[in-house]
């Protein structure tokens, strides 16, 4: 699976969160990076490069911060530009069915003000509708967005747990379910694995074996408890 | 959980003398994963006990 990042902040270069998140997946042959405030410096877009460098990937990601409620104006022209009618609309041969849409917004209020009679009012759902009406209208699939909230008062751990978080986001085919989520650690770990000693990757091997194991018998669990609802239904 | 005490001194044995932030993030991680299957395995097995011995089939 192909996946494109495409990343509109005007401070780009300045800021901490952009830094954090692009080292997260600078390793990831299968993930590649794109800074719209470094593609064009007059709001001037390359519209056919871009709709053949779109139509490359399978998970299309917008990564902004919030900018009252919206991205920042360039992600907004992009849009304008390149998603023209011909290339985007599912019912006239649009070129971007059956690909996925996410969103990755960065939020310098805390997440949980994000509600329904909280101090910002409306939810992240709600804001984010004129992309999921993108991906309807262009018959992606909108997938479920990834917020980074407060990335300043972060603690190593929580950084560490939106690295794992991120990369997953990016990268695994399945991001809802438990089942992709333990093969895509597997995947991962069995990558890590080249850059332990050999002591530790004999460590590491029984670690992946028990993981592996686990996996097997609740597959195996699901499958007898399923045969046995069928039974009862 | 015993099993999980075992896994997690592993990966801090894994973790210790390393310095890449990646590593240690994913290492970190497959803790929670593995705490997770753990619970999720016991759920399963207790579900699939309360059915096959259902009052019902008696």
């Amino acid at each position: 699976m192909k996946t494109l990042v495409i990343v509109s902040h005007p401070e780009y270069d300045n800021s901490m969160t952009e830094s954090f998140l692009q080292q997260c997946q600078n390793d990831i042959d299968e993930v590649d990076w794109l800074v719209l405030d470094h593609l064009t410096n007059n709001y001037e877009f390359d519209v056919d490069k871009e709709k053949k460098r779109l139509i490359k990937y399978d998970r299309i990601l917008f990564q902004f911060p919030m900018y009252w409620y919206s991205s920042p104006a360039l992600l907004k022209k992009y849009e304008d530009d390149i998603f023209t009618r011909s290339f985007t609309y599912a019912n006239e041969d649009g070129k971007l069915k059956g690909k996925e849409l996410g969103i990755i917004t960065t939020l310098g209020e805390p997440l949980k003000n994000y509600t329904v009679g909280g101090s910002e009012g409306f939810s992240i759902n709600e804001i984010l509708k004129p992309y999921q009406a993108l991906a309807f209208k262009s018959g992606m699939k909108f997938i479920k967005p990834f917020m980074v909230d407060q990335f300043a008062y972060m603690t190593d751990d929580e950084k560490g747990k939106l690295l794992v978080d991120y990369r997953n986001y990016l990268t695994n085919k399945d991001i809802n379910g438990f089942g992709s989520k333990q093969l895509w650690y597997l995947s991962q770990l069995k990558q890590l694995r080249s850059n332990l000693s050999s002591t530790k990757q004999a460590k590491l091997d029984i670690i992946i074996d028990y993981l592996q194991d686990n996996y097997d018998r609740l597959d195996e669990i699901k499958w007898e408890l399923d045969m046995i609802k069928k039974e009862e239904d | 959980m015993e099993t999980n005490k075992w896994l997690d001194q592993e990966i801090n044995d894994l973790k210790k003398d390393e310095t890449s932030f990646k590593l240690i993030s994913i290492l970190e991680g497959t803790k929670s994963l593995a705490a997770e299957q753990a619970k999720r395995l016991q759920q399963a097995q207790d579900e699939l006990d309360g059915r096959t011995w259902s009052p019902d089939k008696w």
